[in-house]
């Protein structure tokens, strides 16, 4: 692959780009759904390509194909060089990147067992008995279970002289039933909705997700909840699971803290921030409770890797600490605007998509309350589990969330189970109401899957962790009337 | 991209690889330039493109599936290897059909040879005018630029072989003042039709009269959507009312209502991609016919849309609406179509004694499928008006709201239609629309 990226680098340099930068990437997709007994998806992809970004007049340039050879290289090089010409046409000065180490290395995510070497027919007997077991209720209209795997292996070489072999396996699996009557449609997923639970780890986590022993239990709740109450409408002390805080911290932290939203790139389509730079290190974001650290280090999260696609070692460092916003997400090209150099957050979804800003791995730090204390200490609450819906304004202040089931806390007991479940607030104020946070022993890494950014869309993976943590006075029951 | 003859050789060369068995090979081509700008400045510039073959092949009741993006003997040799051997491990599937014969398709070409072929140096030229005029009245411009060309081709060896292309321009643009916004977007096959010059100007004129909003209680108020509005609420429909598998399992708000009034007297919907202002495929994803589909006629729900398989299952006719198989979806309207009214957004203003005019939503979610429940935001210009005069803009709010009682209450249809997109993507011809008492449950900051 040097002698490959080697060709492209050469060709910039000889157009006039003081940097440029290749991604080779092979991405090898294994997914399998089993949905009513039948098969619902089940396809092993592969795709091969190369994406060239160069810096020409102080623009950025950058173009893609699939065709690793080296007439092509060179030419999807001058495309992208004289691309950059045109595009500093319209620029305001030149782009200039933090300086950052120099490597030649290689990295890969620790596995216990490779998912793409356990047989097919096991991992869709394994889908097939959960769903024999989620359809037998005559109201599951829907059950579907998901397994996946992915394997990105990349190999990036800069002008710099930074070559770096990396090599990405994500794997996970889920489920989720859907009841059906008259008019009601309820749903229940385990581990969490949106097709499970996702690390970036091997097959050794769909071995420890207990899957089958939670299959009933998921089924019948979705059964309950057809006759279940429906959520009030009010004020009310909140205790929110791991799983929907995890969407929480992505949407109402993980995003507003991108420093290219704060600056207004994604103006367009995603929106931007309201954790503009006069914030930052001083705004109070949350509670005294609230911690929030990114770290692309951590195992077995989604966006765990040695090195971003600036080349960037991966780090851990505070965005939230103890209640105050200290950090954002950034890369080489907008790090200079906070006078820092880059965290290493600079990710594409493809070869041929262009390297953005994306959210790491961001978690709640877990606290020394247990979920039992939580409960036993709430008055009129209400515990809310698994994210079914979610919405944030284009400034990311104000959220509503909507989760799958909730059950009434009343003088320190769990009561009655609630459906159509939903939340509303303002990020900080939301945050600055949180008063309890559970301790390690009840915090997990849970994966999102699925998160959109940019214009052309490009889909990114990150882990959040979190435990149960309570929010006071929050506004539940929206829209209900 | 590949072109209709390449890719029947390609075709040819897997089905004498899987040498006998019943094979789908389905390719997805695409070359693609976009250009962004954000703070007035261009800020990512690219080109691009790939094609992606799916080869599916069936042995008796047992489908298999496998991908590729490289067409080296060596390569689909492997792919369908892979495709072959996931089939032979599956059990038998009762309900699995086996690949339709030959199809004869209506003629669709939503094609204009100039839009691929703009340059790098074009696109910027045509931007930094339209941004020009954002930086004289001191806003900030931010938005894209792209063109490119699609095509899909399907092919199976009983002799189906479809092959369509179409071609998309499109330009967004958000105009951003010290406290307001205001956004305009258009997309068009043809790059000439969109014109960014007017689209930034219609955004900054929105961006200068939204200055100083003022908070509004969140409650009901009539509101006037444009289009783009109108899009974000439709888009819903296709996803969770008009498909056969949600109508099939009780999960849709037309479940066991065909034949009845669901909607006001005047929502008529169709899906049909040979209107001349949608894009899409004139066949689907099994390669079938896409049929025109009348989904409500006067507020009375008529149909849903169907593939070969829920078709068999209820009694139905393909309608040409799957998506590529296996899937857990089943067959979905790609191009929604709401009929014109005969009003205009002036008339409908000058009638609105109290009202909110919006220009257009913000990442919507859906909260509760049968009444089609969803929420989102207001952005980029929301004005009151009150005694049929736009008075005063205002700042947003979050919207909680069935999409079927909003469309129980409309009051008016613009009588021009636009091709606009819902936040989450889509494409749907559609007017503006006044819709009466229209719940927002929230406001926020700005």
């Amino acid at each position: 692959m040097r002698d490959l990226t080697a060709i492209a680098l050469n060709t910039a340099k000889s157009h006039g780009a003081p940097y440029a930068d290749i991604r080779i990437l092979q991405i090898t997709v294994e997914d399998l759904t089993v949905r009513n007994g039948e098969l619902g998806e089940m396809r092993q992809d592969e795709s091969l390509g190369f994406g060239v970004r160069v810096i020409v007049d102080g623009a950025w340039g950058f173009a893609a194909s699939p065709s690793l050879n080296k007439k092509d290289i060179r030419t999807t090089t001058i495309q992208a060089c004289r691309i950059a010409k045109a595009s500093a046409k319209l620029k305001k000065g030149n782009v200039r990147l933090t300086k950052e180490d120099v490597v030649d290395t290689a990295w890969q995510t620790p596995l216990v067992i490779d998912p793409f070497r356990v047989p097919v027919t096991e991992k869709l007997d394994l889908l097939f008995r959960i769903d024999e077991i989620l359809r037998k209720d005559r109201r599951i209209k829907s059950a579907e279970s998901t397994m996946g795997c992915v394997r990105e292996r990349q190999w990036l070489a800069t002008s710099e002289g930074t070559f770096i072999d990396q090599t990405l396996t994500r794997t996970g699996a889920g489920y989720a039933a859907t009841a059906v009557e008259n008019g009601e449609v309820q749903k229940r997923s385990y581990p969490m909705s949106f097709g499970g639970q996702y690390m970036g780890m091997g097959y050794e986590l769909v071995k420890g997700l207990a899957l089958i022993e939670n299959a009933e239990r998921t089924r019948d709740e979705a059964v309950a909840l057809l006759t279940a109450k429906p959520c009030p409408s009010g004020k009310k002390d909140l205790i929110l699971d791991g799983t929907q805080l995890a969407l929480q911290i992505h949407e109402s932290m993980g995003h507003p803290s991108e420093l290219d939203r704060v600056l207004g790139i994604e103006e367009n389509y995603a929106g931007r921030s309201f954790l503009t730079t006069e914030k930052y290190g001083k705004f109070r974001y949350g509670s005294d409770q609230v911690t929030l650290m990114a770290d692309s280090t951590v195992p077995g999260g989604l966006a765990t890797f040695g090195y971003d696609d600036d080349g960037v070692r991966a780090q851990r460092w505070p965005i939230v600490q103890n209640g105050i916003f200290v950090g954002y997400h950034t890369n080489r090209e907008f790090a200079p605007v906070i006078k820092q150099n880059s965290r290493g957050c600079c990710r594409a979804d493809s070869w041929a998509s262009l390297p953005m800003i994306r959210i790491t791995n961001v978690s709640l730090m877990p606290g020394d309350r247990t979920p039992d204390e939580l409960i036993a200490d709430t008055k009129d609450g209400i515990l809310m589990c698994t994210n079914k819906s979610w919405s944030i304004d284009q400034m990311r202040y104000n959220f509503q969330f909507g989760c799958e089931v909730g059950w009434e806390i009343k003088k320190g007991k769990l009561g009655a189970m609630l459906k159509n479940c939903t939340y509303q607030g303002i990020t900080p104020e939301f945050w600055g109401s949180c008063d309890a946070v559970c301790d390690g022993d009840h915090w997990t890494l849970w994966g999102v899957v699925n998160c959109g950014k940019g214009q052309p869309g490009q889909t990114a993976e990150m882990s959040h962790g979190a435990a149960p943590a309570r929010f006071r006075k929050v506004t539940v029951g929206v829209g209900r009337k | 991209m590949m072109d209709p003859s390449r890719f029947r050789d390609i075709a040819k060369q897997v089905m004498a690889l899987a040498d006998g068995t019943a094979v789908e090979v389905l390719l997805a081509t695409q070359k693609e330039g976009l250009t962004r700008f954000g703070n007035n400045v261009v800020t990512q510039h690219i080109e691009t493109g790939n094609s992606e073959l799916v080869i599916r092949v069936l042995q008796g009741k047992r489908q298999g599936k496998a991908g590729c993006n490289q067409f080296d003997r060596a390569t689909l040799e492997r792919t369908v290897r892979k495709a072959v051997l996931l089939a032979s491990i599956q059990c038998d599937d009762s309900t699995l059909l086996p690949l339709p014969m030959s199809q004869e398709y209506r003629p669709l070409s939503h094609y204009v040879s100039d839009t691929p072929l703009v340059t790098p140096d074009e696109k910027i030229d045509l931007i930094r005018f339209a941004v020009g005029s954002c930086k004289k009245k001191k806003t900030s411009a931010a938005g894209i630029f792209s063109h490119g060309m699609q095509a899909v081709g399907l092919a199976n060896s009983n002799g189906l072989f479809a092959y369509n292309a179409y071609t998309s321009a499109g330009f967004s643009v958000t105009v951003m003042a010290k406290d307001s916004s205001g956004w305009a977007d258009a997309t068009d096959p043809d790059i000439h039709a969109v014109h960014p010059e007017q689209l930034t100007a219609v955004a900054l004129e929105k961006a200068l009269a939204g200055r100083n909003p003022k908070a509004l209680p969140p409650g009901q108020y009539d509101v006037i959507l444009e289009p783009a509005a109108v899009a974000e609420l439709l888009l819903f429909m296709a996803w969770d009312g008009f498909g056969a598998l949600p109508y099939m399992e009780g999960r849709s708000f037309v479940s066991g209502k065909l034949g009845q009034k669901v909607l006001n007297d005047r929502v008529t919907i169709t899906d049909d991609v040979y209107h001349p202002q949608t894009l899409g495929l004139n066949f689907d994803y099994e390669g079938m016919p896409r049929r025109c589909v009348v989904l409500v006629d006067h507020g009375v729900a008529k149909a849903v849309v169907h593939d070969r398989k829920t078709a068999k299952e209820t009694g139905a006719e393909s309608t040409g609406h799957a998506l590529p198989l296996p899937n857990t979806n089943g067959p979905m309207p790609l191009n929604l179509v709401l009929a014109a009214g005969g009003s205009s957004v002036d008339e409908m203003v000058a009638s609105t004694s109290r009202g909110l005019l919006i220009t257009h939503f913000h990442y919507t979610n859906i909260l509760d499928p049968v009444p089609l429940m969803i929420t989102g935001m207001t952005r980029d210009g929301v004005f009151l008006v009150e005694k049929g005069k736009v008075k005063q803009p205002v700042k947003n709010f979050r919207f909680t709201e069935s999409v079927v009682k909003a469309f129980n209450q409309i009051e008016a249809l613009g009588r021009e239609t636009a091709y606009a997109h819902a936040f989450w993507g889509g494409g749907i011809v559609c007017p503006a629309a006044k819709i009466r008492g229209f719940n927002f449950s929230s406001a926020t900051r700005f």
